[in-house]
């Protein structure tokens, strides 16, 4: 998972609202998406049980060696999202919204479950460096190439990529010379050069400045225009009402309420406010020694996003 | 699939399907009636089938995903070249050490076997069969080593972008093979330049100079299975890494870098036969032959059709080794 930062965009830099465009035809497809991570090489919980010294040693056995631990990041998520939508993801730090966004995009192979979409997927998030010693030129050259287009095409778009993102003469240093900020503008540079079908954006306009914000927010409105379909990460619910049409809020991995921008974000700040009066929760995670659940989550029964499930997700009539 | 076009009486509360087949009319987004009946994972493979979607993360056939490869192969050139020349990026003289670099290793070899010890090894020249040992064996050994990086090394570049992951281990082993022809330069230099070390045998340039060329491509193919094979094994076992200097020693050793095997292991016979035709040893013996006038090691036909028969098994052998995990890669 990236590392979450919180970045709050001032809500004045960003119209209030998302312009309504119609929605078209089925997009993206999620069908009971599950995504485990392996983490190797960290220690037992000191609430686990302890064990001899010698299974401890033995792999899997929760000692120094071979400790396995398994996370659970993203548990039982269905939605069908449509061309020209725009669907922010939100929740709390590590419920699963930067894992999700990875795993519709076909980047991060789902554990259990499958995703569906219409043709080429970009994500850019606040991780998603390119090479680091390599120059911006070089980097612009290389996501275009894995991006699909050819290098006739990225040489003659090269301008314009470099001017949209900013850079000036830095296009020729290595990127380990830029500034968070202009990493930021080439990535989304990068990600929106072959206009993808669906395009994921994790936190990384956070990053930019107030104008930066503009034209980005421009590309994205251009991507939906052409049919295309965004998906929004932020912690920001004034960056994601401003960009979004429909929210999906994502409670440890599951989708707690799916619904348009007004119903979702109010119960959401509803849910924060109580939230920090009751105080930091902490989660639990599994341990290899135990068989991996097939589903780690109480069995949803593939249900849409917000269809009623029993206990897990209290649905909005709870949540409000 | 139609039937979930058009919405059916015993449908009419599920919300959620007319949501997907009349999109406009909605204006709520999400699933709004909580007396729905739920949705079932085949319903939605349903709506993706119809909508023409694909499955995102399942492997491509075999045919697709040579198709896709070749269309990336741009991708693959200018990765390996970009990687290449990071490499010397960050120092003072840059690119000059890919000269440097093996021209200060041919050195030392020349220092310690042509002057300080006196051992022939059965050998006519020593220095010589040294150097085009060591620097031929490191374009396998980088191979080895770097394709086993090859994804977890990429790891931010296989999860920000989508295209075919053997791409990775393609062009790690094309960015072995440009930072080899400087080496090669050096190599062949110091080979014949240790022909006039005072005794050792001399290092006449023949014809047979000109099949090395031929030799490192028939090299490189073999290499870049042995990339492909390697990434796969270490993309899911992060404890290769440590294991693998070992093994590279073991092969070092057990092909002839720094020593003719048949000069010290005659018996078994058998034991010999297998160290003689294990593919490292072969592509060493092919490169010596076209460039040392070693009676020990004469010009043979057959040696060539080994190298060809390693090549083409090592290359399919890994390629499909690796192609059938293709869906997996990325995942920690």
């Amino acid at each position: 998972m990236t590392d979450e930062i919180d970045f709050e965009v001032d809500p004045e830099d960003l119209p209030s609202r998302a312009a309504e465009s119609l929605r078209g035809s089925p997009s993206v497809v999620v069908d009971d998406l599950h995504v485990t991570y392996k983490v190797v090489g960290g220690k037992p919980a000191p609430s686990a049980p302890r064990r001899g010294w010698m299974s401890r040693l033995r792999p899997g056995g929760g000692g120094p060696v071979g400790a396995v631990s398994e996370v659970p990041a993203v548990r039982g998520v269905s939605f069908v999202a449509h061309h020209g939508e725009s669907v922010g993801i939100v929740g709390t730090n590590g419920s699963g919204k930067s894992t999700l966004l990875r795993a519709v995009a076909g980047l991060i192979p789902p554990t259990s479950g499958r995703v569906f979409h219409s043709g080429q997927a970009a994500l850019l998030g606040v991780n998603a460096a390119l090479m680091r010693g390599l120059s911006g030129e070089r980097n612009i050259m290389i996501g275009g190439l894995a991006l699909g287009l050819s290098s006739k095409e990225i040489r003659e778009r090269m301008p314009e990529i470099v001017d949209f993102a900013g850079l000036g003469d830095f296009v020729y240093l290595p990127m380990s010379a830029y500034s968070s900020g202009m990493a930021a503008r080439l990535r989304f540079a990068i990600s929106t050069m072959a206009r993808p079908d669906v395009l994921m954006i994790d936190e990384a306009l956070a990053t930019g400045d107030a104008a930066f914000r503009q034209k980005s927010k421009q590309r994205i409105d251009d991507i939906r225009e052409h049919a295309g379909t965004v998906f929004f990460v932020s912690h920001s619910l004034a960056s994601v009402g401003a960009m979004c049409t429909r929210i999906i809020w994502l409670d440890k991995g599951q989708i707690r309420m799916d619904g348009s921008v007004d119903e979702v974000s109010e119960a959401y700040r509803a849910h924060l406010r109580s939230a920090s009066a009751s105080g930091p929760a902490g989660a639990v995670l599994g341990q290899s020694k135990k068989p991996a659940p097939k589903k780690p989550a109480p069995k949803r029964g593939a249900k849409p996003a917000a269809a009623p499930s029993k206990g897990t997700a209290p649905s909005k009539g709870t949540a409000t | 699939m139609l039937r979930d076009l058009v919405p059916r009486p015993d449908r009419r509360t599920d919300g959620y399907l007319d949501l997907v087949t009349v999109p406009a009319a909605a204006t709520a987004v999400g699933p709004a009636d909580d007396r729905a009946r739920p949705v079932t994972s085949g319903d939605l493979a349903e709506i993706a089938a119809a909508h023409g979607l694909a499955e995102v993360g399942i492997r491509p056939r075999l045919g697709t995903y040579l198709r896709d490869l070749w269309s990336r192969r741009e991708f693959i050139g200018v990765l390996a070249t970009s990687k290449a020349y990071a490499k010397n990026q960050g120092s003072y003289l840059g690119q000059l050490w890919t000269a440097v670099n093996p021209t200060l290793n041919a050195l030392i070899y020349t220092a310690i076997f042509g002057f300080m010890l006196g051992t022939r090894r059965g050998l006519e020249n020593v220095v010589a069969f040294i150097i085009v040992g060591v620097f031929t064996f490191r374009l396998t050994e980088q191979s080895i080593s770097a394709g086993a990086r090859a994804i977890d090394g990429n790891i931010t570049l296989v999860r920000s972008l989508q295209f075919p992951r053997a791409v990775l281990p393609l062009s790690v082993t094309l960015t072995g093979l440009a930072l080899f022809v400087p080496t090669a330069v050096v190599m062949l230099a110091f080979s014949f330049g240790a022909g006039f070390l005072p005794g050792m045998g001399s290092v006449p340039v023949t014809w047979t100079w000109l099949l090395v060329p031929l030799a490192v491509a028939l090299l490189t193919v073999f290499n870049t299975g042995v990339a492909l094979f390697m990434a796969r094994l270490a993309s899911g076992a992060p404890d290769l890494v440590n294991v693998l200097p070992f093994v590279t020693r073991l092969v070092m050793y057990g092909s002839g870098v720094l020593f003719s095997i048949e000069h010290y292991v005659a018996r078994p016979t058998w034991l010999l036969a297998i160290l003689e035709h294990q593919p490292v040893a072969v592509y060493l013996r092919l490169v010596r032959m076209c460039l040392l006038d070693e009676p020990s090691i004469p010009f043979d036909g057959t040696v060539w059709l080994w190298a060809a028969g390693w090549a083409l098994v090592a290359l399919v052998v890994g390629f499909v080794f690796f192609w059938r995990a293709e869906e997996r890669y990325g995942r920690d």
